[in-house]
């Protein structure tokens, strides 16, 4: 391409166009000169003929780029042209591109919220997160809220939590990072503004976080650095979410003193809609309330009651440290010199360890998008899904580039007149590439509108309850759609490209005789050839499709269906952090206990009770602990359970079935001996060979024995996919410390009247307390699934739409094939075939076809599907009867795709098709 | 502008330069001394919008371009036609004279 060319030899035709033009002038000049005029005018005179120099340079410029533009110009009419003048074929094309892209587009964008969006505040770029990496900490340190990860360069445990002096150390001396700032996660507070209680999820900032991330309020003002001082009044920024839901945006917020955790507080203003926080803490929580650090302090209580001393103690390390490097500090010098500042405040328990396990080592990460644990969560069905629609895509180009295939064929005479007519063939090939192009553009915009459109149901997928409260914007960005546009290139040019050579391979001679009679050796055979190949290949990815699909659909009902051991029909469960008000001890045990009673009286309730931990929360509260036995010797074999902390009636409650002695009553109070009930699991793997009622055992590292009382039946605790646990059920009142408790009650028939009868309750009680996240049970359960439910069902749904487009190639082809055996169907039927005899020609065809197809599907199957078996349940990933049926279904589904064309090739009408010709 | 003297129809310059230029390889300013004289400066060229012109009629191939010494002794561009240029100009004659002739045939029966 000239124009190409001159583009990079810019210089030497920009200097040979100088000498042309100078040239010129120069003649003209002396042959004035000649003519007898002074050199002066002369040369005035030629310049004023001449005409703009400039003007001509420009011209002459431009003259490739306008060929090229006006070429191109010409391809894309005369394509809209042809492509108008087929409207079944451009619309089959587009709407096929538009599934494949927008599929693809969709989950992308998905992905790109969940895993690489940038957060929204001022250059994201420039965040980083400190970690640090060591093979061992220190036992007396305390480190809390940090999420574990492994450093892929040195395989050491990251975390990224840091006590308050270090960050004053590092943002002191640091030259190279600037805008330090910290938080730290809160859990609940409660908020209770004129006389209603809300409850929200707390972070705690440094007073310069928002001016750091360089974001401004959506009402009133955000927390400041005077609002992080020890003498001043307690402020507090809210989201805007929470502003919304809670407050129905009440403008007369801002700026309003209300209860926060007991404490008289200021909302100062409104955080922007879009952001959600900086994903703190592996709980996927957008933080509802903000307050600075020294506030967290003074108000803040953990779950079990206890003070967080964020800033004053030294061996708590909690606090998450991100900064912004300096313009032009490059990331690994910054490491370095963070590093050695670290490494030099270290308290005194590191320095002696060093010598074992060296001194940890600052990492710095990139803070683009966050502290992004989400990624922990979603990568792998995320991944999954990316995999589904990329093979759904290649049918959806498969099926394009047979299309495509097809339409050559019947261009097959178009072409070869231009070719006998002198046009070359890259011409031809550019006119077939614009036309692709155009046709992807066309898909890729569809497919665009479609995933932007779609992309907010995909959401409605997600759970919604705030443990996992998203605030998830999947709105394209522009890597989204770059993305889009980025795959429809690639498409176009996968089925663009190669049937465009295909179809101007034509030998002039043989095309133009082409009989479509007798098309034993014409050109279409081997563009049949290429259609079979790609129908096997749509036949064997949708197989796999299909497959993955039924293998993900089992796997939900799996666990829909799985044996729970409780019954978690008619059963409400709701939340109270009365520890967040500063109940603890003797006052919390008497709130309970009052509630309780209340509760148990309400109408309609069968019974009521309280636990630590939710069943099915993919939390454990209480946490794992390790035991020792009476009477049983240590035999080195590490000994734990995990533990919940329950009320009366639980086990009545949760329809647990109690399999000997009794339950916590009660009676079961601090003064009393101390009991516990375990579950079957429990005894089985600790107490294997007595009866456990009766024996003691006690936490690893204290003095009380508690006795077993009672042995309850086998329940799935954290989640359904897990196995049950050992489990050790404590009466509450002889917990160690108190927890904020989850109530469970199980109702007769109605929840409604209930529901309101234990906001009352709870309200009569103290109406500070906001009652927490009221739900169901089962509804807990079906949140804990919503990640395998939006996989069950995309893939159900991209394996039905990869099915649909295979089908589609099938009956394309096979209809094709009919058309083109049109006269021959006829001769046969004239020498007296009967319609079975052409129904079974034609089906014979699409019969091996689809064989081939199947068993290349069945192989890639057996061969891939593994890759998924961590995300199965109850279902092997080479599991026989999902693979036949899907085998099945897709035998029946492409015989029937088959069928239609070969009942019209029983329809021929010999004399027709014979006058054919 | 004198009123005898045309404006170049669209298209013709390129004609008349690619006839020019069939004589043999010449330069840019000698095609225009060469236009205008032939034409008995009858036609009207602004100079410079000849070396776009030519700068199109090369960059379709249907002029190619050499860099020689002219009988001063001084380089210049010289230009001449290729194959295909050869090819155009025909055809371009021949749509001519069959506009002309067409013109012609009007102007002689519509009276």
């Amino acid at each position: 391409m000239r124009w190409y060319r001159r583009f990079f030899r810019r210089g030497l035709t920009e200097r040979q166009l100088d000498a042309e033009l100078r040239f010129h002038l120069e003649q003209q000049t002396a042959d004035y000169v000649a003519a007898g005029m002074t050199p002066e005018e002369a040369r005035r005179r030629a310049r004023l003929e001449f005409g703009g120099l400039d003007q001509v340079k420009e011209e002459c410029r431009d003259v490739g780029a306008a060929r090229f533009m006006e070429t191109l110009l010409q391809d894309v009419r005369y394509g809209l042209r042809m492509l108008a003048k087929s409207p079944g074929f451009t619309a089959a094309v587009v709407i096929t591109l538009a599934l494949g892209i927008g599929a693809n587009t969709a989950i992308f964008s998905l992905a790109n919220a969940l895993l690489f969006k940038d957060l929204p505040v001022k250059d994201p770029g420039q965040l980083v997160i400190l970690t640090w990496a060591a093979r061992k900490q220190p036992e007396t340190l305390m480190f809390t809220g940090s999420s574990n990860s492994t450093d892929p360069d040195s395989g050491r445990e990251l975390m990224n939590v840091f006590p308050y002096s270090i960050f004053k150390g590092i943002r002191g001396r640091t030259r190279r990072l600037t805008d330090l700032f910290v938080f730290a996660p809160l859990g609940r507070v409660n908020l209770n503004d004129r006389g209603s209680g809300h409850s929200g999820i707390a972070v705690t900032v440094s007073g310069n976080y928002f001016w750091a991330l360089g974001i401004h309020a959506a009402a009133g003002r955000l927390l400041l650095e005077s609002d992080d001082q020890a003498d001043a009044p307690c402020t507090a920024a809210i989201s805007y979410r929470f502003w919304q839901t809670e407050f129905e945006g009440d403008p007369s917020l801002p700026g309003r003193t209300v209860t926060l955790n007991a404490t008289p507080c200021t909302i100062v203003g409104v955080t922007p809609k879009d952001f959600q926080g900086l994903q703190y803490l592996g709980f996927i929580s957008a933080p509802d309330v903000t307050l600075p650090i020294v506030q967290g302090e003074q108000i803040g209580r953990w779950a079990w009651g206890g003070k967080l001393p964020l800033l004053s103690a030294d061996n708590r390390w909690g606090l998450q440290i991100m900064a912004r490097l300096k313009p032009g500090a490059s990331e690994q010098k910054a490491q370095l010199e963070t590093n050695s500042i670290f490494q030099q405040m270290l308290p005194p328990e590191w320095t002696s360890m060093a010598k074992e396990a060296g001194l940890p080592e600052i990492v710095l990460l990139p803070g683009n998008n966050g502290p992004n644990f989400m990624a922990q969560f979603f990568a792998k069905p995320v991944t999954i899904l990316m995999v589904v629609v990329t093979l759904l895509l290649m049918i959806a180009c498969a099926n394009v580039a047979s299309l495509f295939l097809a339409r050559g064929a019947a261009r097959g005479k178009e072409f070869t007149v231009r070719l006998a007519l002198g046009a070359r063939r890259s011409r031809l090939i550019r006119q077939l590439v614009t036309e692709s192009v155009l046709l992807v553009s066309l898909g890729g915009a569809a497919g665009f509108l479609l995933a932007w459109w779609v992309s907010r149901y995909l959401l409605a997928f997600l759970p919604s309850s705030s443990f996992m409260n998203l605030g998830l914007n999947v709105n394209p960005d522009m890597r989204v759609f770059g993305f889009a546009a980025g795959i429809s290139l690639f498409s176009g040019i996968v089925f663009g490209l190669g049937p465009a050579a295909q179809t101007t391979r034509i030998e002039l001679s043989a095309a133009l005789k082409e009989s479509t009679l007798w098309s034993g050796r014409a050109p279409g055979k081997s563009r049949l050839w290429s259609r079979k190949l790609l129908v096997t290949f749509q036949l064997a990815v949708s197989l796999l499709l299909v497959v993955v699909a039924g293998l993900l659909v089992r796997t939900l009902r799996n666990l829909k269906s799985a044996d729970l051991g409780f019954d978690p029909r008619n059963v409400l469960v709701f939340g109270l952090t009365p520890s967040a008000n500063g109940y603890t001890g003797e006052k919390a045990a008497l709130l309970y206990n009052h509630l309780l009673d209340r509760l148990n009286a309400i109408p309609g309730v069968v019974s009521a009770t309280a636990s630590s931990d939710i069943l099915i929360s993919d939390v454990a509260v209480s946490g794992w602990n390790d035991i020792e036995v009476e009477g049983s010797p240590s035999s080195g074999k590490r000994m734990s359970t995990s533990t919940n902390y329950i009320a009366p009636r639980f086990f009545e409650t949760m329809g647990i079935p109690l399999l000997a002695g009794r339950g916590p009553q009660t009676g079961d109070t601090a003064s009393r001996p101390k009991v516990a009930v375990i579950n079957e699991t429990f005894a089985r793997k600790y107490f294997p060979d007595t009866s456990p009622v009766g024996r003691r055992f006690r936490w690893q590292g204290e003095k009380d024995w508690i006795e077993v009382v009672g042995i309850a039946g086998d329940i799935k605790f954290y989640s359904v996919r897990d196995e049950p646990p050992p489990i050790t059920y404590i009466p509450f009142l002889q917990s160690p410390w108190t927890f904020d408790m989850t109530f469970e009650v199980r109702t007769a028939r109605s929840s409604a009247p209930v529901v309101r009868g234990i906001y009352s309750a709870v309200r009569a009680l103290d109406p500070d307390l906001p009652v927490v996240e009221m739900r169901t049970q089962a509804e807990q359960i079906d949140s804990s699934l919503s990640t395998e439910r939006l996989s069950a069902k995309l893939a159900g749904l991209f394996g039905a739409l990869g099915l649909t487009l295979a089908c589609v190639g099938l009956f394309g082809i096979m209809a094709y094939n009919v058309s083109r055996r049109t006269g021959e169907i006829g001769v046969r039927m004239a020498l007296g075939a009967t319609q079975g005899g052409i129904l079974w020609l034609i089906l014979k065809q699409s019969f091996s076809l689809v064989l081939v197809g199947l068993s290349a599907g069945c192989l890639l199957a057996l061969a891939s599907t593994r890759f998924i078996a961590s995300v199965l349940y109850g279902v092997a990933a080479t599991n026989p009867v999902t693979l036949g049926m899907g085998m099945l279904l897709l035998f029946l589904v492409a015989m029937l795709a088959a069928w239609i064309p070969a009942r019209r090739a029983t329809k021929v009408d010999p004399m027709v098709a014979l006058r054919y010709e | 502008m004198g009123e005898e003297k045309a404006e170049f129809l669209k298209g013709t310059l390129d004609m008349l330069i690619l006839k020019v230029v069939a004589l043999g390889p010449i330069h840019g300013y000698a095609i225009a001394q060469r236009i205008q004289q032939i034409s008995r400066e009858f036609f009207q060229l602004q100079q410079g919008s000849l070396y776009p012109a030519l700068h199109r009629l090369e960059d379709r191939g249907w002029l190619q371009a050499e860099w020689k010494p002219t009988d001063t002794g001084r380089e210049a561009k010289f230009y001449s036609l290729t194959r295909g240029g050869r090819r155009q100009l025909q055809a371009e004659v021949v749509n001519w004279e069959r506009l002309t002739e067409a013109v012609a045939l009007i102007l002689r029966t519509a009276e």
